[in-house]
């Protein structure tokens, strides 16, 4: 004991690739001799899939919903290399209340002192990126994750998420909560996407802490039910997700986000928009990507 | 001013159906002028303390249909006041030589998990399962805080199960986060029964919808002779009766915050002509609610007769207390119309008012007709009223201001405030049957409560000198309206 | 699939305002929509107290809050509070509307705490519990949040105990009950915190919990989780009485099972049996003065009973009317929603409520179907029923007499009468044959 835990929360809105690369990230730092656990936090339960096989976890609320009680132990399952996996779940589409389900679940294992039990290095929380009500922040609350990191790429719907969501995180990183440690760019592969992921966190003074590129090594894993550490482990892209573990891990310094205004992302958002059509009609040079 | 739209399951709340307010400091006729003039509007209060919901004026209507069963989506404590409704319905039935018998009242006992997947199906099942066990002839089901935020569809299960079961399953929705007054619960009840359970009329019938809580039956002596019959709705009646007041010649409101919807519904839909005058509190609007009631059902020479007839009768007695009363102080804290009628009897009896904290204030009701507007008709008839303080209870500025004031007497008409009287050594008065003040015979049943009430000081006087006091003495020397302020905080809208 | 509620009996978590304004000088705020308050007091609220009822400040949060988040709202009604209301301790409780949106109270609470005000925080969202379980928790969130800094333990002082047992409000009686718990507890020579009503000295007494030499639970299962933070937290070990005592002989059992655990000196113990010996004696002084009316009372008195209580009450009313007035049990209904794992510790105590008996125990908390089961029983002789005034027609129907237990209580007015204790037991018996009697012409 006398170990001390780090809680981290990883947000990212749907379809951003969130769940693969915080999974990734889990599993290269089990490699790297962590113990970890990874808490899902999408009313879709998917998050941990790649790390048990391909298949879904009794959620802590379905478990909290047939038994009335539920002991933490009863929803830990392990997975790959030994990592704990635990899925909040939630209501089916349409009905309840998601928010208050993350509440509850989350509050549970606060109550249970589970994390103290299984001397865990680290607690990685997958959350949902449209915190559409209070539950959906409560991972980034006071005495929960200390850091937070948000997966996007340079597509700028993804960016304008990425810059609502910093307006969420600030709110509590003013009253004692997370702290922004930076962006996981996701699925870079053009330069100007580089360039503009750049740009838009220098705007809001934080900071890129890995450029993931889009690979096709991560599509034949995840169709194998697989993290990409676990079924390529030498490929490039597990290096990328090593590497990106091992930021994660020697990291310290976060801070409180500041969030462009509406005004401010439509300007940068007209500047961007001048300058790629610019690229586009060769009035500036540009060198072809390469893919992986 | 206000459509009534059945096709929606939902009523439009009060502050922007009616334009109603739950803050305001001045004097009476400061406030009529707003009001008549479009500028009202809202004050909020950065200190409150508890209310009421909507739930339970919903819930005083429908608890008391005796064929009927409520049944409310929530968690358990929102039925707190479901014995407190139990007691008030057998002694109703008391009084109306009926079989005693429970209110039949059901909770669906929300908990937590609900709260997380949505609890249709339990309401659903709910439903069925008393429909099993008493076989009802309607189910009404009221809303909840909490099934309202997480989004239950109860509308459409009530239709799914209308139809599976052959009786009206109605949702009634009241949520307490919903309106800032209370009394939209009653608009709530009201139109879920006129949605769902008045029928399009048949034949007229001789009936005259008395709108009431459940108070005495003082209009039969009135309307019998005239060959006309009362029909006192909601509490206390059957589903049967209620299809049919459709066919009502008439409908009197005797609080028209109680039942403005019902009775402009019921005129707008159904043809039935709704009494605008305001209720007969006073001699003056005993005298006009009387003429107005001597048109609609045809009777002119035989109300001229009565009020000649009454006059005679009760002027006399009225001298006789104005004698004894004459200058003395009162203040009133009650709803708002009833706060209206007591406004209106104590200056019949030539009290003063000094002031009146009354619980909301609609500008105008459901009817459009500003002849209802009962504040307005006080300060007409009566003049003027000081310190005229609409609030939505709030017992810390009541007990600031009684400090200050230190009325004679102190007239209450909602529980929960006479008490603050008393332990300021104040007379204090609450009269619950809701009928007690109506007409001639009213301005004496109160004049002798209020005699009495100030008589027998003993209780008030030996309390005060024992009692506790909450408030800080920096609150009791503060303005009493010091937290009400401004419209409401614009980062919140 | 339903788990509905006809009848209610007790309240939602919420319902731990009234644990609040139970201890003298200390307010709830709550963080709810407008009309929970009057409804918890309505059903659980008889004696406003100090700052009760229409004095409890509440955001009263409407469509605004809910929507945007409530957080601004209560921290303005708060500072109202610390200006307006005189109290020693603020004790802020959430409702559904909070607890759903996911207002973060804490981080609110804990600004005003770093300010060194006296503000507590429990959330106590309705849907979470009953008011029974959310009792302990309010109450361990007072001792955690505020007692904890005034007092962190390590001095224990011989003698004093802390008393866990009556619910306050939810027990309409908790005022005489503890009253008389208090008394006899002191007749044994202890020091006694009963933290609750009249006799309570408020916070200052709550300052003092965690120097208790030990703690009492009197009751099934409320309680327990207080005493085991109180085990963990300050190492204050506890003796678990599993009911309310009611009359000479049980009381005597609760007294002499707090001697052995006391740790008295042999000059204490003696004391402390003297006590019991004169109050039992006292008690069945007045039991052996009735026995004559008990046997020879030509016409009909009750001869089985029902109980549709708690726990509590249910076991020590049971224990009480079977050994000292020979009334046979019938079937006993425990409507408090208890939690799985004392059921079945109820059940054994039950299977031998006497020496030579056992009772059938009904774990239920629809009212409706109580009322129906008990109506279709066969009536063979007088009954009574210890229930709440939902059971006023029941009682009629089958010809039983009624006392009046649990809320809802309208038709008594409680002041200081309690059924707990010798007192207790003596007061029970007077209000039973009262009812009987009175069905006389």
């Amino acid at each position: 004991m006398g170990k001390k835990l780090t809680q981290i929360a990883i947000y990212g809105k749907g379809g951003i690739g969130k769940s693969t690369t915080t999974s990734n990230i889990t599993a290269a730092l089990s490699k790297a001799g962590y113990k970890v656990m990874q808490f899902g936090c999408d009313p879709k339960s998917d998050s941990t899939n790649t790390l048990r096989g391909g298949t879904y976890i009794p959620t802590v609320l379905d478990t909290l919903r047939e038994k009335n009680v539920v002991k933490a132990s009863d929803v830990i399952f392990e997975g790959f290399n030994g990592v704990y996996c635990v899925e909040a779940g939630g209501p089916a589409p349409g009905v309840g209340c998601a928010g208050r389900g993350i509440i509850t679940a989350v509050q549970l294992f606060k109550q249970q002192k589970v994390f103290e039990d299984l001397d865990l290095d680290y607690v990685i929380y997958d959350v949902l990126g449209d915190v559409v009500c209070g539950g959906f922040a409560v991972p980034i609350r006071e005495g929960i994750a200390e850091h937070v990191f948000t997966v996007s790429s340079a597509d700028f719907m993804a960016i304008y998420a990425a810059n609502n969501l910093f307006k969420g995180i600030q709110k509590y990183s003013n009253s004692g909560g997370a702290l922004l440690g930076g962006v996981i760019a996701n699925s870079i592969n053009q330069p100007y996407s580089k360039d503009i992921i750049d740009d838009f966190v220098s705007q809001t003074k934080t900071q890129v802490i890995e450029y993931v590129p889009r690979s096709v090594t991560v599509t034949q894993s995840e169709l194998q039910g697989k993290t990409t550490i676990e079924a390529f482990p030498d490929s490039a892209q597990a290096q990328v997700y090593s590497r990106l573990a091992e930021k994660i891990a020697n990291h310290t310094v976060s801070k409180v986000p500041e969030p462009l205004d509406s005004q401010q992302l439509r300007d940068w958002a007209a500047k961007w928009a001048d300058q790629l059509l610019a690229m586009e009609t060769g009035e500036i040079k540009v060198n072809s990507a390469s893919n992986l | 001013m206000s459509e009534i739209n059945l096709h929606e399951p939902e009523v439009l709340i009060r502050e922007i159906r009616l334009g109603s307010i739950t803050g305001f400091e001045g004097t009476a006729g400061e406030l009529v002028s707003c009001a008549q003039s479009g500028k009202l509007t809202e004050s909020t209060r950065s200190f409150s303390q508890c209310m009421g919901c909507s739930s339970s004026n919903a819930f005083c209507q429908l608890s008391m249909i005796t064929d009927a069963v409520v049944i409310n989506h929530a968690p358990v404590g929102c039925a707190g006041d479901a014995f407190t409704f139990n007691f008030v319905y057998r002694v109703g039935q008391m009084e109306r030589n009926l079989e005693p018998s429970i209110g039949r009242y059901f909770s669906t006992n929300l908990e937590e998990r609900d709260t997380v997947f949505g609890a249709v199906e339990k309401l659903a099942a709910t439903v069925r399962e008393v429909y099993e066990r008493l076989h009802p002839n309607a189910i009404f089901i009221t809303t909840s805080c909490a099934s309202g935020i997480i989004g239950d569809d109860v509308e459409g299960t009530a239709n799914e199960l209308t139809e599976e079961l052959g009786i009206p399953v109605v949702g009634c929705f009241c949520e307490g986060f919903k309106s800032k007054m209370w009394t939209t619960g009653f608009d709530s009840a009201y139109h879920s029964i006129v949605r769902k359970i008045v029928k399009p009329p048949v034949k007229k019938s001789n009936k005259v919808n008395i709108i009431n809580f459940w108070g005495s039956h003082i209009f039969d002596e009135l309307l019998e002779p005239l060959g006309y019959e009362a029909e006192y709705i909601v509490p206390f009646s059957t589903i049967k009766q209620l299809e049919h007041i459709s066919e009502a010649v008439a409908t009197i409101q005797v609080c028209p915050t109680l039942g403005t919807y019902i009775g402009a519904a019921l005129e707008q839909v159904y043809g039935v002509p709704e009494i605008k005058s305001p209720p007969a509190y006073g001699i003056a609007g005993t005298d006009n609610w009387l003429r107005e009631i001597g048109r609609v059902l045809d009777r002119r020479e035989e109300i001229e007769a009565l009020i000649i007839k009454e006059h005679a009768r009760v002027i006399p007695q009225i001298e006789a207390y104005r004698e004894k009363l004459r200058g003395k102080k009162a203040y009133v804290t009650a709803g708002s119309a009833h706060g209206h009628a007591i406004i209106a009897l104590l200056r019949e009896l030539e009290m003063e008012v000094q002031g009146a904290a009354i619980f909301h204030h609609d500008p105008i009701y459901d009817n459009s007709d500003p002849t209802s507007d009962a504040l307005a008709h006080d300060v007409r008839t009566y003049g003027d009223i000081p310190n005229y303080n609409v609030c939505n209870k709030q017992a810390y500025e009541l007990v600031n201001i009684l400090n200050r004031i230190k009325p004679d007497l102190m007239i209450a008409r909602h529980g929960g405030m006479t008490v603050w009287g008393a332990k300021l050594g104040i007379p204090s008065l609450l009269i619950g049957d809701e009928q007690f003040g109506f007409g001639y015979q009213g301005i004496l049943n109160y004049a002798e409560r209020i005699l009495e009430t100030l008589d027998s000081s003993e209780f008030v006087s030996n309390l005060a000198r024992h009692s506790s006091m909450p408030y800080t003495k920096w609150w009791l020397e503060q303005n009493p309206f010091s937290f009400l302020g401004g419209n409401t905080h614009v980062d919140t809208y | 699939m339903s788990t509905l509620i006809e009848q209610p009996r007790y309240s939602c978590a919420l319902g731990a305002q009234q644990t609040v304004v139970a201890i003298p000088r200390a307010v709830p705020i709550l963080h709810s929509g407008p009309g929970c308050s009057i409804k918890i007091s309505d059903l659980i609220g008889q004696g406003e107290a100090y700052a009760g009822g229409s004095t409890i400040p509440c955001t009263n949060s409407g469509e605004a809050e809910i929507v945007y988040g409530g957080e601004d709202r209560l921290r303005s009604v708060i500072d109202g509070a610390f200006q307006v209301i005189d109290a020693d301790l603020y004790v802020v409780l959430t409702g559904c509307t909070s607890d759903i949106v996911g207002d973060d109270i804490e981080r609110i609470t804990a600004d005003y705490q770093e300010l060194g005000r006296p503000i507590v925080c429990a959330e106590t969202g309705g849907f979470k519990s009953t008011n029974y379980a959310s009792h302990e928790v309010v109450v361990n969130a007072i001792i955690d949040q505020y007692v904890h800094k005034f007092n962190p333990g390590g001095h224990v002082k011989r003698g004093l105990v802390n008393v866990f047992s009556s619910v306050p409000y939810q027990d309409t009686y908790w005022n005489g009950n503890l009253e008389e718990i208090k008394r006899v507890l002191e007749g044994l020579g202890l020091t006694v915190n009963i933290l609750f009503g009249q006799l309570s000295e408020g916070v200052e007494e709550w300052k003092t919990i965690p120097d208790a030499q030990f703690n009492i639970v009197a009751g099934t299962w409320v309680g327990l989780g207080i005493a085991d933070h109180l085990q963990e937290k300050y190492g204050t070990p506890y003796t678990h009485f599993p009911y309310l005592p009611i009359g000479g002989k049980e009381t005597s059992a609760f007294l002499n099972q707090v001697i052995a655990f006391a740790e008295f000196t042999p000059a204490e113990k003696t004391k402390a049996e003297v006590f019991i010996a004169k109050e039992e004696g006292r008690f069945y002084s007045h039991i052996e003065r009735t026995a004559a009316f008990m046997l020879e009372f030509r016409y009909g008195l009750p001869r089985r009973f029902y109980t549709i209580l708690d726990a509590n009450y249910s076991l020590g009313f049971s224990k009480f009317l079977l050994n000292e007035l020979g009334i046979l049990p019938e079937r006993q209904y425990i409507v408090d929603n208890t939690p799985e794992e004392f059921r079945e510790g109820i059940e054994k105590l039950f299977s031998e409520i006497s020496e030579k008996r056992s009772t059938k125990v009904v774990f239920e908390v629809d009212g409706g179907k109580i009322q129906e089961e008990i109506r279709k029983d066969p009536k063979k002789n007088r009954a009574l029923i210890l229930g709440s005034g939902w059971e006023r027609d029941l009682a009629k129907d089958i010809d039983a007499d009624l006392l009046l237990i649990s809320v809802p209580i309208s038709y008594r007015l409680v002041l200081s009468c309690g059924y707990a204790g010798y007192n207790g037991g003596l007061r029970a018996i007077e209000d039973i044959y009262d009812h009987v009697l009175d069905t006389y012409r």
